[in-house]
């Protein structure tokens, strides 16, 4: 045995200890909580220089799974991590890659799969990652994430065996759970057990050409299926003497089924990872009661292995599988099922109970419960830990907003267009600024958005723009989460929510359907041509993994406004860099350290990507700017009415991420501008008109006052930073430059 | 434990000798905190020092939602000193010890969920133990009092330098020296003048903890209880729909402040609006004047987190950063809401 080391860490903490001991050559990966620490925990020990895996944050999990596999099929050890719905969205890339038989490790961090969105764990995903001719490896504590990290990657390189391999474990119970853990003193011993990659052919070799992935119809696909199914029934044998190895080096044993107080068992439960742990507990305050009674957890999930079920059940009376997930009309999810046909032709009766669903907790009481289930119920399916009420005690909100509400009389619209003599064709004339507070606010307070929050200041000035009806949809991020916390919304108008790369579309369906059923007088209310506005509701983030359909969406030109608020990273899942981000700032997967200075890449110009689809208004604001962004909402309420999509991108503080003071919002903000960094202005009709510039007023001020504002870029002041101070500051004057270059010329 | 920083303030802060917790084979402790407060960071060091230094079994482990600062967040330690494994990673439903770092946690039932007669409960109040108002009978065996918002005066600490300091006077299973080394390794980034004031903090709170044995008559009645409130699947709407939407304003996020708010001086005031314009959460309250003119009347301290920006958006220091406990309640204003069904205690 080799020596190791006691620590006390989570399990993203433990699988980034393997990794590091594995060290990897590449990651891609996409923030998704709860599994994304593990890239900010890689990124760190990269700052550290303590692995040199090659990190890339894609544009969204289905591009990251893309990467992943670029890297895997030019031979490198490849690492990904995601959960839920980001896993979804990357499912089509795994049949590929099982297919052609690419290894490589992704950990599924497993949470609820949306919708409602909920991001606590349940096995909703896990189950569809049992399709995709992957390995699939359970592993119910930190330290069992270590050691099944490190297995994996040795099984799926395998030569017998040439597989991906997911190592799957529980959201929050086990990612951020902190508790005892060995791993090895020295990464030699990891490295000499996993051995070199060998590989047969690579994508990286231009002696040796080679065509992956061919057009393969029948006859031939069925004899690649065969292999890939030979492959998984040589990875049962593989993974054994694997695990014998290892053992031999920590002193800690793995085999497909856990079993805990088999031996003399009549009864016993079946489940996944840390519910088995917890069971475990329930087990032996039921063993002290002298009930025979015990449990099996399975660790190798793919393959699943029936000969060692068969074995493992054979005197058993009954069992029960709990079962953190539904399949719903099908009476238990897919771990029933193959327990079920597992134990087809033999006595032991099986029921299925489905619990924890979306993160709900699961003690060793709640499993003292079940097995009053497990020795006296018949019924073969049913849930545990469904609620009833008895009185519904939720608050009745605010009444509901008319449309003469919605609509008081701030301003007037006069169009120019035709007058031809102002750059401006739309213009705002206010009639009484000191009105405005009066006009409803469309989002009711209690929402529970951080201190200082600049993207409710920002949406509200923008509300205020608009005038009559409004239905928004919101993408996933901070201002949906902190606004409709179920059972509780704050939105006083229609609200809906779909996920931050599909918004766009959805909204589209929206606005479509409503003008169908006005034509066919089936609107279900008495529309009478009142103004209707439909406003998508964006982060930076929905504008990466969402930029295509947004585009999309663009070129169709359907009449509504995409807004987007701006504060620079993935805020909702803890600050990771997002696209956005500008070059050299410090975010929770760009860190700064020694010979690392922030984010690689400068910040994506959103407005004029959506300038260049030829949408008829886009516009840049910022919350306080006198009464600019209540005009520009204005302005945009009338293109999306006349003449189609409309984007708007405001940039809103985060105090929290930015490390800026949470009274300063408004100043930060200010600098953004001041600086030109963020110049405020609008593409109206294909004419660039910038709405305020600085520096013909004498007030452009450098990047470098307005980065001292916040700790995520403090750093650039210091003289080491220089380069990339001046590389930052050139850029923002090159777009600066360019920006004056469009106000000037209208061919441009 | 003797130091030269508790004797210089023996005169402002008591040490009382305390109620004695026998030393215990598993110990399982509750944390009840707003996010930002340090639960997450003090249950860390805790399980740490027990894992790490008292050669314990220990995990911790806290309810998550997303990253919010001002969001409720539990956070759990358990340990054996007896090496049992730990296995369960459930939430602690039966608290040996239960840290509450708010006093207006005190008003909900389910801060005391699961408590029994042998659980020992720390709170953060600036009361005096004897008038502690629970919302009716608790089961607990000691009651701790430790007045965070004085040491934190003091010293500027945070607040869970002072939970922190507190609870290790009443966790006889930790040896205080190793807690504190690992608090300091743990927070090595800070720079150390102010990592001093955190460890003052520490000790202010370890020697000023107040203790009672808790007997259920004594109890006064706080006026109100507040219920969880949730639907279940016989009367939850169908796909999650929320059909009574904009009832957030039943919300109170007061525990989200720290110590200072802005107080309105409606005097020097000129209605510009400018405050409403940059307030996230909505607070300030209008009404019209007899030419439908907007007159501010003063902020809703319900939703109020103390973000202070208004008070820099201000153009004539009509909005002024105050201690919280010198604003006087007559000051403390409600929304003028219509509302379908108001059922909120406040209306009454």
């Amino acid at each position: 045995m080799h020596k190791q080391t006691k620590v006390f860490l989570t399990g993203n903490e433990m699988i980034a200890q393997a990794a590091k001991s594995i060290n990897f050559h590449f990651m891609g990966y996409y923030p998704i909580t709860p599994s994304t620490e593990i890239a900010e925990l890689i990124d760190q020990m990269k700052a550290r220089n303590e692995v040199d895996t090659v990190l890339l944050a894609a544009d969204g999990e289905h591009g990251a799974a893309g990467a992943c596999y670029g890297a895997a099929s030019g031979g490198a050890r490849v690492l990904n991590a995601t959960s839920a719905n980001g896993f979804l969205y990357s499912l089509e890339q795994l049949p590929v890659q099982s297919g052609t038989r690419l290894p490589m490790v992704l950990n599924l961090v497993t949470r609820s799969v949306s919708g409602p969105l909920d991001i606590r764990c349940d096995h909703s995903d896990l189950m569809y990652a049992l399709q995709c001719g992957w390995i699939v490896l359970c592993a119910s504590t930190p330290q069992a994430l270590y050691d099944l990290n490190i297995i994996a990657v040795k099984l799926g390189e395998h030569p017998d065996v040439r597989l991906p391999v997911i190592v799957a474990s529980d959201g929050f119970f086990t990612s951020h759970q902190r508790n005892t853990a060995f791993i090895f003193e020295d990464t030699k011993v990891v490295q000499n057990f996993i051995g070199k990659r060998i590989e047969n052919f690579s994508t990286l070799n231009p002696l040796k050409p080679v065509t992956i992935g061919p057009y393969m119809n029948e006859p031939d696909l069925i004899n690649n299926k065969y292999q890939l199914h030979q492959a998984h029934e040589m990875a049962k044998k593989v993974f054994s003497s694997i695990c014998q190895e290892y053992e031999s080096l920590s002193g800690r044993h793995y085999e497909e089924y856990e079993l805990y107080k088999m031996q003399n068992a009549e009864y016993a439960f079946l489940s996944l990872n840390s519910s088995a742990e917890t069971l475990k507990d329930s087990i032996d305050a039921l063993q002290t009661q002298n009930h025979k009674v015990g449990l099996i957890k399975p660790v190798l999930l793919r393959p699943f292995n029936f000969q060692k079920l068969l074995e493992a059940t054979k005197n058993l009376k009954k069992i029960l599988v709990a079962e953190r997930s539904d399949n719903p009309g099908s009476q238990g999810s897919i771990l029933t099922h193959e327990v079920r046909s597992c134990l087809a032709h033999t006595p032991t009766q099986i029921i299925t109970r489905v619990f924890g669903i979306g993160g709900k907790d699961f003690t060793p009481e709640d499993g003292i419960r079940l097995f009053e289930d497990l020795k006296n119920s018949t019924q073969l399916f049913e849930f545990y830990g469904q609620t009833k009420t008895e009185k519904n005690n939720i608050p009745k909100g605010l009444k509901t907003l008319t449309y003469s509400e919605l609509t008081p009389k701030l301003y007037e619209i006069q169009d120019c267009s035709t007058q031809n003599q102002t750059k401006s064709k739309i213009k705002v004339h206010f009639y009484d600024t000191t009105h405005l507070p009066l006009k409803p606010k469309l989002i009711a307070p209690g929402h529970s958005a951080c201190p200082g929050c600049g993207i409710f200041s920002g949406l509200d000035q923008f509300f205020k723009g608009l005038q009559g009806y409004v239905v928004a949809l919101y993408h996933t991020g901070c201002a949906m989460v902190v606004t409709t916390d179920y059972p509780f919304s704050a939105h006083r108008i229609t609200y809906i929510h779909n996920l931050f790369q599909n918004g766009a579309p959805t909204l589209a369906g929206l606005v479509e359907t409503f003008w169908a059923l006005h034509k066919r007088s089936e609107l279900p209310f008495d529309f009478k041509n009142e103004q209707i506005t439909f406003v998508m509701i964006t982060g930076d983030g929905g504008m990466d993994i969402g930029m295509g359909p947004t585009i999309g969406t663009a070129l169709r030109n359907h009449h509504m406004i995409v807004l987007e608020y701006d504060n620079q990273a993935y805020m909702n899942t803890g600050g990771q860099l997002s696209y956005t981000t500008p070059f050299a700032h410090a975010t929770s997967t760009s860190h700064v350290y020694q010979k690392t200075f922030g984010k690689s890449f400068h910040h994506k110009d959103t407005a004029q990507i959506m300038a260049a689809t030829g949408i008829p208004y886009v516009f840049t604001a910022i919350e306080s700017f006198g009464t600019d962004l209540i005009e520009k909402a204005a302005k945009a309420q009338w293109y999306a009415q006349n003449k189609g999509l409309v984007f708007g991108k405001l940039l809103t503080a985060c105090p929290l991420n930015w490390g800026s003071e949470e009274s300063q919002g408004q100043g930060v903000l200010q600098k953004a501008v001041d600086s030109c960094f963020f110049p405020l202005y609008e593409v109206e009709q294909h004419l660039t008109q910038i709405s305020y510039d600085p520096e013909s007023l004498s007030k452009k001020v450098p990047v470098s006052d307005w980065l001292r504002m916040m700790k995520k870029s403090q750093h650039l002041l210091d003289k080491k930073y220089e380069a990339q101070l001046m590389e930052f500051q050139h850029e923002v004057d090159r777009r600066w430059r360019r920006l004056k270059l469009l106000h000037q010329n209208p061919e441009l | 434990m003797n130091s030269l920083f508790w004797n210089k303030f023996k005169n402002i802060f008591v040490r009382q000798k305390l109620n004695k917790i026998p030393i215990r084979q598993y110990v399982q402790i509750r944390m009840h905190a707003i996010g930002g407060q340090g639960a997450n960071s003090m249950g860390k060091i805790l399980a740490e020092t027990c894992a790490m230094n008292m050669g314990y079994t220990a995990h911790h482990f806290a309810s998550f939602g997303s990253e919010k600062k001002g969001s409720p967040v539990q956070s759990f330690v358990r340990f054996s000193t007896q090496q049992q494994e730990i296995r369960t990673a459930s939430a602690i439903l039966k608290p040996d010890l239960l840290i509450l770092f708010h006093p207006s946690m005190m008003d909900h039932e389910i801060h005391f969920a699961g408590a029994h007669d042998q659980t020992d409960i720390l709170i953060n109040s600036q009361q005096k133990l004897q008038d502690l108002h629970f919302f009716s009978q608790i089961h607990a065996r000691n009651l701790f009092v430790v007045d965070a918002q004085k040491i934190m005066l003091h010293t500027g600490a945070r607040l869970n330098s002072v939970m922190f300091g507190a609870s290790l006077r009443i966790l006889p299973e930790i040896d205080f020296q190793s807690a504190l080394k690992n608090f300091k390794i743990f927070f090595k980034k800070l720079p150390s003048e102010i990592l001093k004031n955190e460890v003052r903090a520490i000790e202010l709170a370890y020697h000023s903890v107040q203790s009672k044995t808790y007997s259920p008559s004594e109890v006064v009645h706080a006026p109100e209880t507040k219920h969880e409130m949730r639907l279940g699947w016989n009367q939850a709407p169908i796909g999650g729909v929320i059909s009574n939407p904009a009832n957030t304003i039943y919300k109170d996020l007061s525990s989200s402040r720290r110590t200072h708010m802005p107080r309105f001086y409606k005097e020097i005031c000129f209605n510009c609006g400018f405050c409403d314009a940059t307030c996230p959460d909505f607070c300030f309250v209008w009404k019209t004047d007899e030419n439908q003119k907007p007159v501010l009347q003063g902020i809703d301290y319900q939703y109020c987190k103390a973000c202070q920006k208004c008070i820099q958006a201000c153009p004539v220091g009509a909005l002024v950063r105050t201690p919280e406990n010198q604003i006087p309640d007559t000051e403390k204003l409600t929304k003028l809401f219509t509302l379908d069904n108001y059922n909120d205690d406040r209306q009454k």
